[in-house]
């Protein structure tokens, strides 16, 4: 797959895994890995992207005496899930034409 | 590799970077490295999963600009030192005649691998460019030549400059994969300038 377009899949697959919940790093991984190809170092960047560009917010909880960070969605990062269900829909209506001019 | 050797490693080639991303990326790896043992890796498997040091540290060096890590490496030196000392900045100033024009060489250089990379890139779509104007020329030569029943030249100019109109389609798509390519290059050339600044050499450098 094209690298930025796997860039902006990851984005919004990171939002996702944390829309309905709040989740920590390795739980991310853990819930995204079995649909798209993720590693630990790969995650971090898009962490810290997604972080500067508002789309989460990052706060420390103690967990069995240490601290784990965990990640939770703002509104921001909300719109960003609904643009990429659009974006979709219309990347869909290209795919079916394509597809029926292949066939004609 | 043990969790602590790992840790003890990272911090250790991620210095000269920004304190505050380097705390950072060391909580992350920590954490992810707990709670890889919560769920029941040994802290072998669990380091080894985390990817190869390299590709970390060089991850956290393409997020960080040149100035912010020199702008530490002073500000580390400044505080093991307890400031600079006079007589290194009499050094610095006799040693002026040497290290200027030194530092000064190694920025041209730099600056003539980008110069020159680009100049190559952009010589060439100069050449595609040429290829275009050339087909165009022909086919509207070759109609007029046609118009006037001048019909083997008229031909001739209108099949040549059809073949290079098509040469172009082509040169156009390997410029493309070029030019992104040369972007590629530079972005890699300049994450190697930064990792001269990072880490600390000499002894150390071996730690399993």
């Amino acid at each position: 797959m094209d690298v930025q377009m796997k860039r902006g899949l990851l984005d919004v697959c990171v939002l996702a895994a944390i829309q309905n919940e709040d989740s920590y790093g390795y739980q991310i991984i853990k819930d995204i890995r079995p649909y798209v190809d993720v590693s630990e170092s790969t995650l971090y960047p898009i962490l810290r992207r997604l972080e500067e560009g508002r789309l989460l917010t990052v706060r420390s909880v103690e967990h069995n005496g240490r601290l784990r960070k965990y990640y939770h969605i703002t509104d921001a990062g909300k719109a960003r899930i609904e643009d990429f269900k659009q974006d979709w829909k219309d990347m869909e209506n290209i795919y079916r034409f394509i597809i029926r001019e292949g066939q004609a | 590799m043990s969790r602590d050797a790992f840790i003890g490693e990272l911090r250790h080639r991620m210095a000269g970077l920004p304190k505050e991303a380097v705390d950072r990326t060391v909580e992350y790896y920590s954490e992810l490295i707990a709670d890889s043992m919560e769920d029941g890796l040994s802290e072998e498997e669990a380091v080894s999963r985390l990817g190869s040091l390299d590709e970390i540290v060089a991850n956290v060096v393409k997020d960080t600009p040149l100035p912010q890590i020199i702008e530490t490496r002073i500000q580390e030196k400044k505080a093991k030192r307890g400031g600079i000392r006079a007589w290194e900045v009499i050094l610095l100033v006799l040693g002026a005649p040497l290290w200027l024009p030194l530092l000064l060489a190694v920025l041209a250089v730099v600056l003539a691998l980008y110069v020159t990379l680009w100049a190559v890139v952009i010589a060439l779509w100069a050449v595609v460019a040429a290829v275009i104007l050339t087909g165009v020329v022909a086919v509207v030569a070759g109609i007029v030549e046609l118009c006037r029943l001048h019909l083997p030249q008229g031909l001739v100019l209108l099949g040549g400059g059809l073949v290079c109109m098509g040469l172009c389609a082509l040169l156009f798509l390997l410029m493309k994969l070029i030019t992104v390519g040369t972007v590629k290059l530079c972005k890699l050339i300049w994450t190697g300038i930064k990792s001269l600044f990072v880490g600390k050499k000499g002894k150390g450098e071996t730690v399993q």
